[in-house]
């Protein structure tokens, strides 16, 4: 088994590789020179070459992306803001933890609401239950969640004055922004798990079971239930990924001093290297959780267990 | 008795011969699907409003700023009230429709062209031709596609045409994936093994028997992917990474509106509702066309 | 003998809020014990919802029982309630499904799978090894190896997984055994294999069996008694001598017979039967063959026929009454 977890932790590295090369040259592709943007139309030459030497920018397209890839690796050096000079893994590390908070928190949450009602939903299947909760899921899914923040800030704390409507300072100043991303994650999750559980319902063997004798309550929970939840464990990995970038936008809405808003104000001051190591930063945080949910499912899974076991 | 196989071949698939019934089987399921027809209806109503937004609202309207009509209350003359530069909301919104629907529309019809290529490379022709391109699009997966659209916008800087390109780019990789996996499962069928056998083109065989068979597929995604276009460009927009003001477009006016919570919560409302009505009424549409291709899953 | 089972005009409808499908119209068998009745008919007959209605699996939404009577050793079935029903599945009625690719659970090991059969049904209060004892003791009567108990259904071939399907099915020795098209899936030298270990283990056990096939090679290997229906009909029923090689046949039981190639008589061109079975949405005035029927009658399309019988042997057709008539 070990053997498959070093595969597939090595398959990560590619990857990584490729999103850098991606996200790299994605930045590259902007118009103009990052000097004349950063310093102006009037600057001189001087000044131009000499911030083109600091931010490596006066070699070529492989020539920087080697480099940039040679500091990561030997230095953990991600390059300096344009803006403040200092190193940008330093500025990231002191926002993510706030950024991860919020994404975390909020699958926890989604993932325990949007299951148990997805199943709920599946089980009473043709119900009032589940026509409400398949419409509500319906509504929630369609929401802007920076619009549903910016509600909640309205109920929550301009009207009633329960919870802050920005900042990151306290616990409650979590709950808004946590609500806010769970709601539409716990809604995709509903549907997922509901369909998966409809479908695995349906399976030939769930009615072997029942010609076993076993009672309906039995069927769905010993039989039908693991079944389905495999499926559900790869998609709360890619909620969270959906999570994390929720969070880039709801932090706007908050006010959150987290990695979001410092992307938005970095793509703001055209400070590149700063957006760029961010979302390779964040980018990188997904593989990794991609990575441990392909991990666990190896686990659960015995067909994919089996092959790896011999 | 080869002569006659040859003939009927397109009998084999099954397509021709009752493809006309098939269409009006699905149409009469889709249509005894309230919550798909409120979608629809909702969706009509939508396209309507953006197709006529010049009728209803003049661009001109949108954007025409009265320092005295600041922050008024929805009232008969202004339907939505006005913003804080004195303009008609109810006008921005009409206007907004356009912008939204019509982001929506090319990025999903853009991406599907751009997937329905590759995916059939990959899924017809496999081999390193496959590998190659399922690789790049895993490695497009990993980053999460807000973010893959941000980086464009950043780099290629805040309009309309770059908030395509940036929607297109993150819509595209999942959308091969997804084609590529139905020619797969298609592509098995025996007819296609038939079509093979009796020499038709590799592109006639990708576009006449297994994209048609695919149809119901590809149609959900599309439009459940409008619907996700919708609110990616929102979101974007809202962080001031999208359209830009004065352009009406509803999540910018909602960033606009952010300000004012409290004193002007109606600025709130409507272009919330807007994006809220619209991208649902694309999520009712194709789920209700997914149980009308597949009525099995109902049961 | 006591009859084990005795199916009285059953009639099943599945009703949607589009449509009724008119699946078995008035079915009437019997079977006793140690027999084995085999059901032929093309897909689509009702076989298989015969079969879910003796368990009562029928879906509880669309499927409606309007008429008819299900006794098994003088209970019937329809009256029993879910809890009473679960104690019969499995212990005196047991299923063996089509696809064993499917029948059983992936991410259970096979083990388990027969042990909950007989954890479910454990009146004796057999202890965890005892039971463990007794898969080890089914599995070896299917020709598993014990130990392989703690693989996947992945790990196994098809016949094997059929093997443990039918592992499962005998592991509470039924009294009935019922088997829907427990061979189609498989391979047809692993067709054979498993079908002489079915009967072994039937006669072994002294289990009565329905067999539901399309196959009438398998029938006349198995088949004590057998029931030819259409569109939810039993339109032949008699012994497997009377059907095989009785005086007089229903129209479609000739048609079947006519449409498998044999290697002993003088084959002229196989007869496929023309046609296809009526609409099941569509309530039928006459005789539901009357369409694809070769000697199809004016009175065929107004009147339902009436039985035909002959000792054991009952023909459903008016083809006979008449000639009795003119006899």
């Amino acid at each position: 088994m070990y053997k498959y977890v070093i595969k597939r932790v090595l398959l990560t590295i590619p990857v990584l590789l490729g999103v850098l090369l991606i996200v790299f040259t994605i930045m590259s592709l902007t118009p103009g020179e990052p000097a004349r943007l950063i310093l102006g139309a009037s600057a001189d030459q001087a000044a131009i070459d000499a911030f083109n030497q600091l931010h490596g920018l006066d070699a070529t397209f492989p020539e920087r992306l080697w480099n940039y890839l040679k500091d990561i690796v030997t230095d953990l050096d991600f390059g300096r803001s344009y803006r403040s000079d200092k190193p940008v893994f330093d500025m990231i590390l002191g926002r993510f933890p706030i950024t991860f908070m919020l994404a975390t928190l909020s699958i926890f949450f989604s993932a325990v609401i949007g299951i148990v009602l997805g199943v709920v939903s599946a089980v009473k299947q043709y119900s009032k239950l589940d026509a409400t909760l398949t419409v509500t899921a319906m509504i929630f899914a369609s929401i802007p969640s920076f619009w549903l923040g910016m509600m909640l800030i309205l109920g929550f704390s301009l009207n009633l004055h329960m919870f802050p409507s920005h900042g990151a300072d306290s616990w409650q100043s979590y709950v808004l922004p946590v609500l806010t991303l769970a709601v539409s994650a716990a809604a995709g999750l509903l549907r997922m798990t509901r369909s998966a559980m409809l479908e695995t319902i349906r399976m030939e063997y769930i009615r072997t079971a029942r010609a076993k004798g076993a009672s309906p309550r039995d069927v769905i929970y010993k039989h039908a239930l693991k079944n389905a939840l495999l499926p559900v464990v790869t998609s709360l990995g890619i909620s969270f990924g959906t999570s994390l970038g929720g969070a880039v936008v709801i932090e706007t809405v908050f006010s959150i001093p987290g990695l979001g808003m410092l992307i938005v104000n970095a793509i703001r001051d055209k400070d590149f290297p700063l957006v760029m190591a961010s979302i390779l930063f964040l980018a990188a945080l997904f593989c990794l959780v991609m990575l441990i949910v392909d991990l666990i499912y190896a686990f659960i899974d015995p067909r994919i267990k089996s092959k790896y076991l011999n | 008795m080869k002569k006659n196989l040859l003939i009927n071949i397109d009998d084999v698939s099954g397509i021709k011969a009752d493809k006309e019934s098939h269409a009006k089987e699905i149409w009469r399921r889709l249509r005894k699907n309230k919550t798909a027809m409120a979608g629809m209806l909702i969706l009509g109503i939508f396209v309507l409003v953006a197709l006529f937004a010049d009728v209803i609202a003049p661009y001109e309207t949108a954007v025409a700023q009265d320092s005295s009509m600041r922050l008024q209350p929805p009232s008969a003359e202004h339907f939505f009230g006005t913003d804080r530069l004195g303009r008609d909301v109810f006008a921005r919104v009409v206007q907004g429709a356009r912008v939204s629907l019509s982001i929506g529309l090319f990025t999903s019809l853009g991406s599907l062209i751009i997937a329905v290529i590759f995916g059939s490379l990959a899924g017809y022709y496999g081999g390193k031709t496959e590998t190659l391109i399922l690789r790049i699009v895993d490695v497009f997966m990993c980053i999460p596609s807000i973010l893959l659209s941000l980086a464009v916008v950043a780099a290629l800087g805040p309009n309309m045409i770059n908030l395509l390109i940036a929607m297109m780019i993150s819509a595209v990789p999942g959308k091969i994936r997804l084609i590529h996996s139905v020619i797969l499962s298609v592509g098995d069928q025996e007819y296609v093994d038939a079509a093979r056998v009796y020499g038709c083109s590799d592109a006639r065989i990708i576009f006449k028997y297994i994209l048609p068979n695919a149809l119901g597929v590809i149609i959900v995604d599309t439009t459940m992917g409008i619907a996700g276009t919708i609110l990616g460009a929102a979101s974007l927009s809202f962080i001031g990474m999208g359209i830009q003001p004065p352009a009406p477009e509803w999540g910018s006016m909602l960033s606009e509106a952010s300000e004012f919570l409290r004193r002007a919560p109606y600025l709130l409302v409507f272009p919330g509702v807007s994006i809220l009505l619209s991208a649902m009424s694309c999520n009712l549409l194709g789920d209700g066309i997914r149980d009308a291709f597949d009525p099995k899953l109902k049961d | 003998m006591e009859n084990l089972l005795e199916v009285k005009n059953l009639q099943v409808h599945y009703e949607t809020d589009k449509e009724t499908v008119y699946a078995v119209n008035g079915v009437s068998f019997t079977i006793q014990n140690g027999e084995t009745l085999g059901l032929v008919g093309e897909t689509g007959a009702g076989k298989t919802t015969i079969s879910l209605a003796i368990l009562q699996l029928l879906s509880e939404r669309t499927a409606r029982i309007p008429k008819g009577e299900i006794y098994f050793k003088g209970k019937n079935l329809l009256d029993l309630g879910e809890k009473e029903m679960q104690l019969i599945r499995g212990e005196e009625i047991s299923m063996i499904f089509q696809d064993p690719m499917t029948a059983l659970n992936p991410i259970m090991t096979i083990g388990k799978q027969i042990a909950e059969a007989l954890r479910l049904h454990n009146h004796q209060g057999l202890s965890l090894s005892e039971i463990e004892e007794k898969v080890d003791e089914v599995l070896k009567m299917v020709g598993i190896p014990p130990e392989r108990k703690t693989e996947y259904p992945h790990q196994f071939s098809g016949g094997m997984k059929q093997r443990v399907v039918i592992a499962i099915a005998l592991a509470c020795e039924p009294q009935l055994l019922i088997a829907d098209e427990p061979t189609t899936a498989l391979d047809v030298t692993i067709q054979a294999q498993v079908l002489l270990m079915m009967k072994r283990l039937r006669q072994q056990l002294g289990t009565s069996m329905i067999l539901i096939t399309h196959d009438l090679g398998v029938v006349s290997k198995v088949c004590d008694n057998v029931a030819v229906i259409y569109a939810g009909e039993i339109v032949e029923y008699g012994t497997l001598r009377d059907v095989f090689s009785g005086k007089v046949h229903h129209p479609y039981t000739v048609g079947l017979f006519g449409s498998i190639p044999s290697l002993t008589a003088k084959t002229r061109r196989l007869q496929p039967i023309e046609g296809l079975m009526p609409d099941p949405t569509k309530e039928v005035q006459g005789c539901r063959f009357a369409d694809r029927c070769p000697h199809v009658r004016e009175i065929c399309r107004r009147e339902s026929p009436s039985i035909f019988a002959e000792g054991s042997h009952q023909v459903k057709c008016h083809l006979f009454r008449e000639e009795e008539k003119h006899a």
